[in-house]
């Protein structure tokens, strides 16, 4: 379980978050949406311990402020919106970072399965800097899966935050990277992810948080918040949401875009 | 607070850890150093003046090896060089296997001095003073070092008369003083002059002239203003050489000295360094050559 | 698609990292070796070495070249050699740059301070200073500089528990431009002796070298150099910025105090025994990035293997070039260091980006 309780963060006079409630649980995927600025990035760096917050956040029953950086690691592993990287490291050896060096083989061997995982196993001793910006980000992804490996360690679920873990990913790859956080999820770990793209959302989530101006705007199934009240209210425009007929699943269609485009094809 | 008391603690901790560890090295400083038969055979000579004297003496023929700074007579010029005399390289100097040192006062670094002591090699420092009695003990200190004081006894008895002659020549001018300004360098138009208690000041006094700089003491930089204000009637440079037409152009054209009495009279006067600045056995005819550059006479 | 393997390592680098470790041991010992051997004094320590073993008593000379100069050069050469490699190697990592150095963190500029105020003010100190310190008021007024000069811009850079790395870098600026003008002030005061004291300390040399500044020198620097390994993995994490370093379970303020520190500590002494000596600190950690890739974890034991076996190179050209004078070592390491650094960046300019 990752709880964040009553989270408020202020920079300077702004208020980001207004006492902010958030529950994931382990074997979801649970998806944080809503406009920009809405505090979305904010709510998962505070629950990553990078951002001062009033409020508690409870990772597998343990406040984090009174865990160590390393207590945290072996917990969850985080993946950022956009990770530099000084100095021409190989692929290879920037997922080989983030694990605590044990026996080589060991380490050398579950870093080559993240890469794998992430299809990138035959870019292993290019260097980083060479790879595009959605090859890097696969790579970084490669990193945390490899940090915490095991969904399950002694009982207790591991997590993924990840932050658009897809923003720059085409759309075969956003599938494929939305289907590892998805087994993530279904082999009994947790993941957190921001999300942008509300129809991945659906497609993909468990369980999602409607962030607006600081705020919990809904909490629920795709089916219960992903609704055209809910959401034209949250973004301040008009969608429309439709469902595709054979899962079921929400679909959303922006409706100012669409007749805007027929507006021009008309004329 | 803690703060500070914690650094004043590491301060503490620091010095004595150098004073304990300075006690544990005491003990092999202080090796006995073998007595050596004299005369010494092997001499090395560390600044020009003392190079002079020893060939001044007629004991040449002792010196292995000489500084950067020894480079007269010629014969010294043949000598191999161990390194400016302010950065000397132990080994270096021992590679030349001497036996005794000669030095000017301000041979260095310590560190290098502290190991020739470990090494037992006299090291005589001759003692520095930019006046006539000054040339005449540093002759006797080199005599003594070398064993030679008849000859050292004979040289500073004639140098002696020379410097005496010369100074009481110098000083029989008509009229005023001539005021002389030494400038060391002109480095990026900064003008680095010398001031009081230097030996460019001390030859310029025996030369029967005025430093027209007394404000301060050693070689410093002026400001342009304080050079006007000076008002040189002449200028004393070392001779380095080159075109001296053009650059006397271009020392006349410096704002700091375009508007003194030496610019409009164009009165520059370059001497080779170490006859000039030395205060070695030729320094009397230094003190006469300077007289009859500044004077004409 | 393109061949990858003809822009990639060929192999995977921590194995070359391992062996390198191996090598560049051999190359220290090698150039030790040496270091003893060559002089201009042409005093041989095979020589010795045949007295040694059978029993027969060394020369005054012998004993005096290799035990009083050569051996306290070697071993304060080895010191300095690690110090300014390992705390280049630390501060490249810590700034994520590559042509970081001590200097960024006041070091050189406080212990420079520190030098000119000893050497110009020497004689205005209290008499059981002077006593105390003899002739190494030099060298301690430098560690003193560079040490509390850091200090004071870590304080500086220190808000509320989190030391800004940019702060520390301008502040560093303001500091050394600060330092450069006290500097300039005492310059100004210094005579013609005291001016040229100050040129040789600026270029460095171990020429200097007695066995009280490698007693003095050498604890301090073991025990940097020791806390400096263990940095290997917090600064691999550093590469990927401070956040993600804390992601991966790095304590990235307790590794920051660590490293900074550690590099006041040996910069300081070594530059106090040894004057400014340039360029090792960029070249060495550059030179083995490119031969076994960024691993902090190697490059740090690498750099202090490579740091001292490169000075010493350069210390026995300094002794040999102009024998029985002497080079200062500053001027060597620049002279062969400034052409091997151009040529580094030219060959791999646009392949790896800096």
């Amino acid at each position: 379980m990752l709880e964040a309780r009553h989270i408020t963060v202020a920079f300077s006079k702004k208020t980001i978050l207004k006492s902010v409630d958030f529950t994931a649980k382990p074997g979801r995927v649970t998806a944080i949406v809503g406009p920009n600025g809405s505090g979305k990035t904010t709510l998962l760096r505070a629950m990553t311990g990078d951002v001062s917050h009033r409020g508690d956040v409870v990772l597998n029953g343990q406040d984090i402020a009174t865990m160590q950086a390393w207590e945290l690691a072996a917990q969850r592993g985080v993946l950022s919106q956009a990770t530099t990287l000084a100095f021409p490291f190989t692929v290879i050896e920037v997922v080989r970072i983030g694990l605590h060096s044990g026996t080589s083989g060991d380490v050398d061997r579950l870093a080559m399965q993240a890469l794998n995982r992430v299809s990138l196993g035959h870019y292993a001793n290019r260097f980083y800097q060479e790879l595009s910006g959605g090859e890097q980000q696969r790579a970084q992804l490669a990193r945390v899966l490899a940090q915490v490996w095991e969904p399950v360690l002694n009982g207790a679920p591991r997590w993924l935050l990840l932050d658009e873990p897809v923003a720059s990913l085409d759309i075969g790859h956003q599938l494929e990277v939305m289907d590892i956080a998805r087994s993530y999820a279904r082999s009994g770990g947790g993941v957190v992810a921001v999300m942008h793209d509300l129809n991945l959302t659906a497609l993909y989530a468990d369980a999602v948080t409607i962030l607006s101006e600081g705020t919990v705007q809904a909490q629920g199934t795709p089916a219960e918040v992903l609704t055209d009240e809910t959401l034209s209210a949250a973004y301040g425009c008009r969608l429309q949401v439709n469902k595709i007929p054979s899962p079921g699943v929400p679909f959303v269609l922006p409706h100012a875009a669409r007749s805007q485009t027929e507006a021009k094809v008309a004329s | 607070m803690s703060g500070s008391k914690n650094s004043a603690y590491q301060t503490t901790l620091l010095i004595f850890m150098i004073a304990l560890w300075g006690a544990g090295v005491a003990p092999w400083v202080s090796a006995g150093a073998a007595q050596q038969a004299d005369p010494y055979a092997d001499v090395l000579s560390i600044g020009g003046s003392v190079t002079e004297i020893v060939y001044a003496l007629d004991q040449g023929h002792r010196l292995i090896a000489r500084d950067t700074t020894s480079t007269y007579p010629e014969k010294a010029a043949g000598l191999p060089d161990v390194g400016y005399m302010r950065a000397l390289s132990p080994e270096g100097v021992l590679s030349v296997r001497p036996e005794l040192i000669i030095s000017e006062n301000g041979a260095g670094p310590p560190e290098t001095i502290e190991i020739l002591e470990e090494a037992a090699i006299p090291f005589v420092v001759v003692p520095d003073d930019y006046s006539r009695d000054g040339v005449v003990a540093k002759i006797r200190a080199v005599g003594e070092a070398l064993g030679a004081i008849q000859q050292a006894e004979a040289l500073a008895a004639e140098v002696s008369v020379q410097l005496d002659k010369a100074v009481a020549q110098s000083g029989a001018y008509d009229g005023a003083p001539k005021k002389v300004l030494f400038i060391l360098s002109t480095q990026g138009g900064r003008i680095l002059a010398s001031g009081t208690n230097t030996a460019a000041d001390g030859i310029i006094k025996l030369a029967g002239a005025e430093n027209a700089v007394t404000a301060f003491e050693g070689y410093k930089p002026m400001t342009d203003e304080a050079v006007s204000a000076a008002a040189p009637d002449v200028i004393l440079m070392m001779d380095r050489g080159g075109d001296f037409g053009a650059a006397d152009d271009e020392l006349f054209a410096m704002p700091a000295i375009v508007a003194t009495p030496a610019a409009a009279n164009r009165a520059v006067v370059r001497m080779n360094g170490l006859y000039l600045l030395g205060f070695g056995p030729r320094t009397a005819e230094a003190v006469l050559d300077l007289n009859a550059a500044l004077y004409g006479s | 698609m393109l061949a990858v393997s003809d822009i990639s390592p060929p192999v995977d680098r921590s194995q070359t990292a391992r062996a390198a470790h191996l090598w560049l041991a051999l190359l220290l010992f090698s150039v030790s070796v040496a270091c003893l051997a060559v002089g201009a004094s042409g005093t041989s320590l095979w020589g010795a070495i045949g007295k040694l073993v059978t029993g027969k008593a060394l020369t005054q000379m012998e004993r005096v070249v290799l035990w009083d100069i050569r051996a306290p050069r070697l071993i304060v050469g080895i010191c300095v050699g690690a110090s300014l490699a390992v705390s280049g190697a630390v501060m490249q990592g810590l700034f994520r740059n590559p042509l970081a150095d001590p200097g960024l963190v006041g070091v050189s500029a406080g212990a420079g301070l520190g030098a000119i105020i000893a050497i110009v003010l020497g004689s205005f100190m209290p008499v059981w200073l002077l006593t105390m310190t003899g002739n190494y008021l030099v060298p301690f007024a430098a560690f003193l500089g560079g040490w509390g000069s850091t200090l004071i811009l870590y304080r500086m850079a220190t808000r509320g528990g989190r030391t800004s790395v940019a702060t520390m870098l301008l502040a560093g600026i303001a500091l050394g431009a600060l330092a450069g003008a006290v500097s300039g002030v005492l310059v100004y005061m210094a005579d013609d002796s005291q001016l040229r004291d100050l040129t040789f300390w600026g270029l460095g040399s171990l020429a200097g070298a007695t066995w009280t500044k490698a007693f003095v020198a050498t604890p301090i620097i073991l025990f940097a150099l020791l806390a400096a390994f263990t940095l290997g993995r917090g600064l691999n994490g550093l590469a990927l910025g401070e956040a993600t370093a804390h992601h991966i379970g790095i304590r990235v303020q307790r590794m920051k105090n660590t490293a900074i520190l550690i590099v006041a500590a040996a910069t300081g002494a070594a530059v106090s025994v040894s004057g400014g000596i340039g360029f090792i600190g960029i070249v060495v950690p550059h030179l083995l990035r490119l031969w076994t890739g960024p691993d902090h974890r190697a490059l740090l034991i690498n750099s202090a293997l490579l740091g001292p076996s490169l000075l010493l190179i350069a210390d026995v050209i300094s002794r040999v070039i102009i024998a029985p004078a002497e080079l200062p070592i500053g001027i060597v390491t620049a002279v062969l260091g400034a052409p091997v650094f151009l040529w580094i960046l030219l060959r791999r300019r646009g392949m790896v980006d800096l």
